[in-house]
């Protein structure tokens, strides 16, 4: 059991290591779960799947969440500052809340994703998020023939 | 994880995921549009829980409304899973036809198996003539939700006609009739009812004293939240609690007058 120290340290994929108080840590089911599970005297767990520029990003999110005395206001706000970030960055930390099992940033990012293609047309949400279109212009124009009526 | 990279990064995101993300949008219409977004994509809108709505802002073109819904729909078939239905348009009064009004209900509850549907006309004034809401609309069991106004829901097994000449009669036929009602939609957990949908409650408050219907055996029902939008302004609260001892599951119950003056005041 990991019960020394009040430091618990998270070690991404490319070896950058991240030291999170224990009792931020340990809010999430994955880390309780190592924590709990192994007999881990280094107090070291590592992240096979993500990296430290990601982690960098999750860290400073779980940070800012659990500050003592943090009002709703300046919660929302950091928010909106923190998704600012590239459709991709955005990705990975989707990717990376996944793996950790973080449902709130789960949720924050899903809402950032769904305000990034509401309303916006078609070639834009491509754009937005670097789809491939590997329609040939014929079947392109076939698919819109097809769904003519939800272009009206 | 790795870097950015050239990656289709939305479709990356696992189908859920994405389905989860489309089903959010508030125009299902740009959900099918996503079916150009590439070939990936091209059938992904038709597994997205769509929830459609059709509203008649203008009470001019009524015909032109119906005519936009219908064809609609027809498109809407080929979509797995419609979660909500709603359509109102503006007024029953002749200019709809029942041919329509029958193919939505049969759209909302044969073919789209919807939890959740509106069937309102906006009109507020007194209805020249009401729509009678068919009972195999509502008595299907995938339905949860449904809103009425301006419908008149009434089983079949009872005659429509009320006769207040005899009192005694009447009443008991009107009890027999509400409690088919409410026997029939057990399984709808928030019933909302527009003016003049039950004609029964509508004249027992004209007519009748509420005193009468104290003690109706209403069946044992699972509801949580039941509205009446009604002209209520004889009812007490004998009646009403009578009717809450019976549906023990009740939480909430609404009773929107549409006469001002009419009495509220024990909610």
């Amino acid at each position: 059991m990991m019960s020394l120290g009040k430091l618990i340290t998270l070690k991404t994929n490319d070896n950058e290591e991240f030291k999170l108080d224990k009792t931020v840590a340990v809010k999430l089911e994955i880390i309780k779960n190592i924590v709990q599970d192994v007999d881990c005297t280094s107090n070291v767990i590592p992240l096979p799947n993500i990296d430290g520029k990601t982690m960098t990003k999750v860290v400073k999110y779980w940070k800012k969440h659990s500050e003592e005395g943090v009002t709703e206001v300046q919660l929302k706000n950091f928010d909106q500052d923190f998704l600012k970030m590239s459709h991709s960055e955005l990705h990975d930390v989707h990717l990376a809340a996944k793996y950790l099992d973080d449902n709130q940033l789960k949720e924050v990012i899903i809402q950032e994703f769904l305000d990034r293609i509401k309303g916006k047309p078609i070639e834009e949400i491509r754009e937005v998020f670097g789809i491939v279109n590997d329609y040939t212009p014929e079947e392109e124009e076939e698919v819109r023939r097809e769904n003519a009526w939800a272009f009206e | 994880m790795t870097a950015a990279g050239d990656g289709d990064r939305l479709s990356n995101l696992p189908e859920l995921i994405q389905v989860h993300i489309l089903s959010m949008l508030p125009n299902c219409k740009q959900v099918v549009q996503t079916s150009v977004l590439s070939s990936q994509w091209r059938s992904l809108w038709k597994s997205v829980p769509a929830s459609l709505n059709f509203d008649s802002t203008d009470d001019k073109d009524l015909s032109g409304f119906v005519r936009s819904v219908n064809r609609e729909l027809h498109y809407w078939r080929s979509c797995e899973k419609i979660k909500s239905f709603s359509v109102c348009p503006f007024t029953y009064d002749g200019l709809i036809m029942d041919s329509d009004l029958y193919f939505w209900l049969h759209f909302a509850t044969y073919s789209a198996k919807v939890e959740e549907f509106t069937l309102k006309f906006c009109d507020t004034a007194f209805p020249e003539c009401m729509y009678a809401f068919p009972e195999f609309a509502y008595r299907n069991t995938v339905l949860r939700n449904l809103v009425l106004r301006n419908c008149e829901l009434k089983p079949s097994v009872l005659s429509l006609s009320v006769d207040f000449s005899g009192l005694e009669d009447s009443l008991e036929e009107e009890c027999r009739y509400l409690q088919e009602l409410l026997r029939h939609v057990p399984h709808v957990k928030n019933l909302e009812l527009g003016p003049w949908c039950i004609e029964f409650i509508y004249f027992v408050g004209k007519c009748l004293s509420i005193l009468e219907l104290n003690g109706w055996p209403v069946p044992p029902s699972s509801w949580k939240f039941l509205k009446l939008n009604a002209a209520l302004e004889q009812l007490d609260s004998l009646g009403i609690s009578s009717f809450l001892s019976s549906s023990s599951g009740l939480e909430t119950w609404v009773i929107d007058c549409c006469d001002v003056k009419s009495r509220v005041s024990f909610f």
